[in-house]
C-alpha cells in the first residue's frame, strides 16, 4: 500500500506541472488583462506600460510562467493584482476556502442524508410505490439545476415568507454557530439536492446488482437474518461504486459553489473565481485553479485507498500482482 | 423496519433543521455567572496573600442585538483613499467616512451643508478662492480639523510623484495659504471658474495632515499604488471605518463625536456594506429584509419593487451616459494612415458617421431596455442644461430619410449598405443595445456584427489597435461642468477613445493623425477653460459641443435614470439622493430594524 501511495504521489507531479502550464496559458492567452481593468476608462499609454512593467506582464510568457511556478513551489502563489492588491493569494484562498469547504461538507451531509436511506429503501422495495416515488424524486433532483433550486428557495422562503436568513448572506461560525448553520442551510440544500439524486440512483442500482448475487441468495437460503444480510453484505458491497461517485463529487461541489455562492451572497472561493475572472486577476485565478487540481488529485488518491479498505479483495501494484 | 426507521429519522432531522431556521430567534437565556475575585490582604507583621473566592451572581439581562444597517452594493470598492479613488464602489464608503470640503446639494449646486466649509469667497475673476472652515471638528483619530489639513489634502494631490488621478480638477493652483486655523486661501495662475463644482469631487474627503503616508505597491488595493488610507480610511465623517473583508463586506461604526446634530441617526450600532454582485440576489435580500438599502435597482424590476410593501423607491435623473465610441483611425467611419489629408475619404467617413447618428432610434432603445427611464442627449451634455447648445437642442435625432441621404452621400459602394462591427462589453445591457441597433440598421442594408467582449479586452482593442469600428459602453460623469466632460471625452490627444488625434509631439508612434478637427477643438478648450466671463465661456462651450456633434466624433446617446430602493425602516434616506447615485447616510434620521 505504501509503495502504491508513493507511486501515485509521484504520478501527481507531472499531472500538476501539465495542469499548471495549461492554466497559465489559458489565462494569459485570453484577450485583455488586469491593467485595463485597473485603469478603467483612464487609459494613458504611459501608465499602462508602467503598470504592465510593475506586474511583470511585459516579460515573455515563459519567463512569467517560470517566475510564477518557482514561487508556487515554495508555497507562494503570488499577490492579488486587482481584487485586493498586495494581498497574498494564499491568504485570500485561506479566507475563502473556509466558507466553500463548509458549504461543500454540509451539502455532502445533506446529500448523503437524503440519498442513503432513499437509495436503500428504493432498492429493497423495487418496483413498489416507495421505489417509484424515490426514483421520481431523484429524476427531478438531477434535472433541476442548483441555481434554479436556489433561486426558488430564496423566492419562496425569503421573498414570499419574508425570512431574512433565507435570502442569503454569510455569518462566520465565530460570530454564532447557530446563525452560521442557519444561513448555510439553503445553499447546502440547493447544492446537495442534485448530488443526492445522483448518489441515490447509484446506490439503488448497485444494491440491486448485489442483491442478485449468489452469495445473497445463499445467505437467504441459510436462514441468516435479512436485516443482517442487508447491512453486512449488501450495503457494504454496494457502497464501492458509490464511493467513486462521492470522490468525484468534490469537483461537482466546488464547481456548483460558484453559482450557489453568488446567489446566496457567500464569500467563498466560487465568488472569488468570478471576481478574479472579471477583474483579470491572474495570480488569483491561477491559484484557485491550481488548488482545485491539487484537491482533486488528493481526493482521487483517498478514494483509491478507501477502495481497498471497503473491499479487501482490491490490492494495488506489487501487492496485488 | 430498520430502514423505515432510518428514513424517518433522516426526514425528521431535515424538517427540524428547516423549522429551526424558520423559527424566531430564541431570547437570550439568563445565566448565572461565577466570577473569581482575587484579593490581596496586607498584614503588618507578615505579608500574606489570601485567595478568597467570592461568588458573584450576575443576573445578565439579554444583551441587545446590535442594530445593523445593511447596505447592498453591487461592486467592491477599490481604494478608500479619497485622493486616489476613481470608482463608484469606493465612493459609497468615502461619502460616509469622510466629509467633503464643499458638498453638492440635491440640485447639484455647491453648498456647505454637510461639508467642512462654512462659506467661501471667489475673488479676482476666480483667480483666488478663500474658504472659511468649520470649527470644532475632529478626525476619527482624535486630531482636530484645521486649515492645515485641507492644505495638505490639496498639496498631496498636486505632488506629481503621488500620481493622484483627479489632480487636474484642482485647477491651475499657484499657491495654497493658511490664513488662520479656519481660513484657507488658494491662488490660481488663471481664472478657475469651475472651482466650486470641481472641488466637490476632487476634495470629497479631507484627510488629516500626513495621513496618506507614501504611496507604495504594498499598500494599494487595485490599480494605482496605495497609501496608508487605502484600506484604513480616517476622516471626519459620521461613520468610522472598522473592517474590510474583501469579497464580502465593509463595516463602519457610528462616529458619536460627529459635529452635525442628530447625525449619525440614533439606533444605528453598525453599518455593513455587503458586496452583492448578483442583482437578483440583491433585490431578494431587500424584499426579504436582510438588506435595508440597495445601491441600484435593475430597470426591469423597478415597477415590481416599487409596489412592494415596506419598500420605498426613487427615480432620479442620473449621470451615466450611454455612448458609442467610433474608430476615427480606420475605415469605414474614420481614415487610415494613407488617407490622411484625402478630402474625399474624410467626407466619406463623416457621411457614414452622420448616417449612424440619424439612423439610430434612441426612443426605441430607451423604451425596450430601460422602460423609458432615460433621457436623450442632444450632444455631449444634459439636454435640460443651460450649458447645452440651444441649436443642438433643436436637432432632430432619429431621421431615417436624412440617414439614407448621408448613406448615399458616402459613395455608391455604400448606398445599398455596408458591414461594420460593434464591440460591446458583455456585462449589463450593452450588447442588448447593440442588438437593437443591429435591427434598426438592417433596413438600410447595413449589417452590424455585434461582438460581445470582456471589458479589459474592449479597452485593449480600443486603445492599442485600429482593428475595430464601433464600441458600445457607458461613462459616469462624476462632475457637473459641461466643460469638464468635453475635456474627459474629447480633449486628450495621446489616448483618445475614438482615436481622434492631431499631429503633435505628444502623439505616440502607434497612432496617426485622423479626421480633422482635433487640433481646433483643443485650442478652443484651452481658451474656454480660462475664460472668466460666464456668458462668453458658455458660448465657447456651445461651439465645442456643436463641433463634436456635427462631426460625430462619438455618439452620446442618453443618460439613464438612477433607480433607488430602501426599506421604510430607514427614515430620511431618500432626502439625500441626488443624480450622483450616492449612498449618503448623513440624511438618515431614524432607523428601526
Amino acid at each position: 500500500m505504501g509503495i502504491y501511495i508513493l507511486k501515485r504521489l509521484l504520478l501527481a507531479v507531472p499531472t500538476l506541472v501539465a495542469a499548471s502550464i495549461i492554466i497559465f496559458l489559458l489565462i494569459h492567452l485570453a484577450p485583455g488583462g488586469p491593467v485595463r481593468v485597473m485603469l478603467g476608462p483612464m487609459q494613458d499609454p504611459a501608465l499602462v506600460e508602467k503598470l504592465r512593467h510593475q506586474l511583470g506582464l511585459d516579460l515573455p510568457l515563459h519567463q512569467q510562467y517560470l517566475r510564477w511556478a518557482g514561487k508556487a513551489l515554495q508555497g507562494d502563489l503570488g499577490i492579488s493584482v486587482t481584487i485586493q492588491r498586495g494581498a497574498p493569494v494564499t491568504e485570500l484562498l485561506r479566507q475563502r476556502y473556509g466558507v466553500t469547504l463548509q458549504l461543500a461538507a454540509l451539502s455532502m451531509v445533506i446529500a448523503l442524508l437524503i440519498a442513503i436511506p432513499t437509495g436503500i429503501t428504493s432498492a429493497l422495495h423495487q418496483n413498489k410505490i416507495a421505489d417509484h416515488l424515490s426514483r421520481l424524486v431523484a429524476m427531478v433532483g438531477v434535472s433541476v439545476p442548483n441555481f434554479f433550486l436556489g433561486i426558488m428557495l430564496i423566492l419562496v422562503l425569503g421573498v414570499f415568507l419574508k425570512q431574512p436568513w433565507a435570502t442569503g448572506g454569510y455569518v462566520p461560525p465565530e460570530e454564532g454557530l447557530k446563525e452560521n448553520l442557519i444561513r448555510m442551510l439553503l445553499p447546502a440544500i440547493a447544492l446537495g439536492t442534485a448530488y443526492s439524486a445522483i448518489v441515490m440512483r447509484m446506490l439503488r442500482s448497485s444494491m440491486l446488482d448485489v442483491m442478485s448475487q449468489d452469495y445473497v441468495r445463499t445467505a437467504k437460503a441459510m436462514g441468516i437474518g435479512w436485516g443482517s444480510t442487508v447491512r453486512r453484505d449488501i450495503v457494504k458491497n454496494a457502497l464501492i461504486p458509490v464511493i467513486t461517485v462521492i470522490g468525484n463529487s468534490v469537483g461537482y461541489l466546488l464547481g456548483g459553489s460558484i453559482v450557489t455562492e453568488t446567489i446566496f451572497r457567500m464569500p467563498g472561493v466560487g465568488r472569488l473565481v468570478i471576481t478574479g475572472v472579471f477583474r483579470r486577476d491572474y495570480p488569483v485565478i491561477q491559484g484557485i485553479v491550481l488548488s482545485i487540481v491539487i484537491i482533486r488529485i488528493g481526493i482521487n488518491l483517498v478514494v483509491d485507498i478507501l477502495y481497498s479498505i471497503v473491499d479487501p479483495r482490491i490490492r494495488y501494484g506489487a501487492e496485488g500482482e | 423496519m430498520r430502514n423505515k426507521l432510518f428514513a424517518a429519522v433522516a426526514l425528521v432531522s431535515m424538517l427540524a433543521l428547516v423549522l429551526s431556521a424558520c423559527a424566531q430567534p430564541t431570547p437570550e437565556v439568563v445565566e448565572k455567572e461565577v466570577t473569581k475575585v482575587v484579593e490581596a490582604t496586607k498584614i503588618v507583621e507578615k505579608e500574606v496573600e489570601v485567595e478568597v473566592e467570592k461568588e458573584v451572581v450576575v443576573t445578565a439581562t439579554p444583551a441587545p442585538t446590535p442594530k445593523e444597517l445593511r447596505v447592498g452594493i453591487s461592486t467592491e470598492p477599490w481604494d478608500l483613499d479619497p485622493a486616489i479613488r476613481t470608482d463608484t464602489g469606493s465612493g459609497y464608503i468615502i461619502k460616509n467616512v469622510y466629509d467633503p470640503l464643499i458638498e453638492l446639494d440635491q440640485s447639484n449646486q455647491p453648498t456647505c451643508e454637510f461639508a467642512l466649509c462654512t462659506d467661501w469667497e471667489l475673488k479676482d475673476e476666480a483667480r483666488t478662492i478663500i474658504v472659511y472652515l468649520r470649527e470644532g471638528v475632529t478626525f476619527h483619530d482624535g486630531s482636530d480639523f484645521t486649515a492645515h489639513d485641507v492644505k495638505y489634502s490639496i498639496e498631496w494631490q498636486l505632488d506629481e510623484e503621488n500620481e493622484a488621478p483627479n489632480k487636474e480638477l484642482l485647477g491651475p493652483i499657484d499657491s495654497v495659504e493658511v490664513v488662520d486655523d479656519y481660513t484657507l486661501q488658494v491662488n490660481f495662475s488663471d481664472p478657475y471658474t469651475g472651482v466650486l463644482q470641481e472641488w466637490t469631487r476632487v476634495l470629497d474627503g479631507v484627510v488629516p495632515e500626513g495621513a496618506h503616508g507614501e504611496r507604495s505597491e504594498e499598500k494599494g488595493v487595485a490599480g494605482f499604488a496605495g497609501t496608508d488610507l487605502s484600506r484604513n480610511p480616517v476622516g471626519t465623517g459620521p461613520f468610522k471605518f472598522v473592517e474590510w473583508v474583501s469579497g464580502s463586506h465593509i463595516t463602519l461604526e457610528p462616529n458619536n463625536d460627529y459635529w452635525a446634530e442628530g447625525v449619525p441617526a440614533p439606533g444605528i450600532d453598525r453599518v455593513v456594506f455587503e458586496i452583492i454582485e448578483d442583482p437578483a440576489a440583491m433585490q431578494a435580500a431587500l424584499i426579504g429584509g436582510s438588506i435595508h438599502i440597495v445601491d441600484k435597482v435593475p430597470f426591469r424590476d423597478f415597477a415590481t419593487v416599487s409596489q412592494m410593501p415596506g419598500i420605498e423607491t426613487a427615480r432620479i435623473p442620473g449621470i451615466q451616459t450611454q455612448l458609442i465610441y467610433i474608430n476615427l483611425g480606420a475605415p469605414p467611419f474614420g481614415i487610415s494612415e494613407d488617407q490622411v489629408g484625402n478630402e474625399a475619404e474624410i467626407a466619406r467617413a463623416k457621411n457614414l458617421r452622420k448616417f449612424l447618428f440619424h439612423a439610430i432610434d434612441r426612443e426605441e432603445i430607451a423604451d425596450e431596455l430601460f422602460y423609458g427611464m432615460a433621457s436623450n442627449q442632444y450632444g455631449p451634455w444634459y439636454a435640460d442644461s443651460e450649458w447645452t447648445s440651444p441649436d443642438l437642442k433643436e436637432m432632430t435625432l432619429h431621421d431615417s430619410e436624412l440617414a439614407q441621404e448621408y448613406l448615399e452621400a458616402a459613395g455608391p459602394e455604400y448606398a445599398d449598405g455596408f458591414d461594420f462591427r460593434m464591440m460591446c462589453t458583455n456585462a449589463q445591457w450593452f450588447c442588448d443595445v447593440s442588438t437593437i441597433i443591429q435591427e434598426q440598421l438592417r433596413p438600410y442594408g447595413v449589417n452590424v456584427e455585434v461582438i460581445p467582449i470582456d471589458k479589459s479586452a474592449f479597452f485593449d482593442t480600443m486603445y492599442e489597435t485600429f482593428d475595430w469600428d464601433t464600441g458600445m459602453e457607458d461613462w459616469g460623469l462624476s462632475n457637473f461642468l459641461a466643460i469638464s466632460w468635453l475635456y474627459s471625452g474629447y480633449y486628450r490627444n495621446n489616448h483618445n477613445h475614438n482615436h481622434w488625434h492631431h499631429d503633435a509631439p505628444d502623439l505616440p508612434d502607434h497612432y496617426h493623425p485622423t479626421v480633422p478637427g482635433h487640433a481646433e477643438f483643443v485650442e478652443m478648450y484651452d481658451q474656454a477653460v480660462i475664460e472668466p466671463d460666464e456668458q462668453t465661456r458658455k458660448e465657447m462651450v456651445y461651439e465645442m459641443q456643436e463641433l463634436v456633434t456635427e462631426d460625430v466624433i462619438q455618439i452620446d446617446m442618453m443618460f439613464l435614470d438612477n433607480l433607488h430602493a430602501w426599506s421604510d425602516s430607514v427614515e430620511g434616506f431618500g432626502d439625500g439622493l441626488n443624480s450622483q447615485g450616492n449612498i449618503n447616510l448623513k440624511y438618515v434620521t431614524a432607523f428601526s430594524d
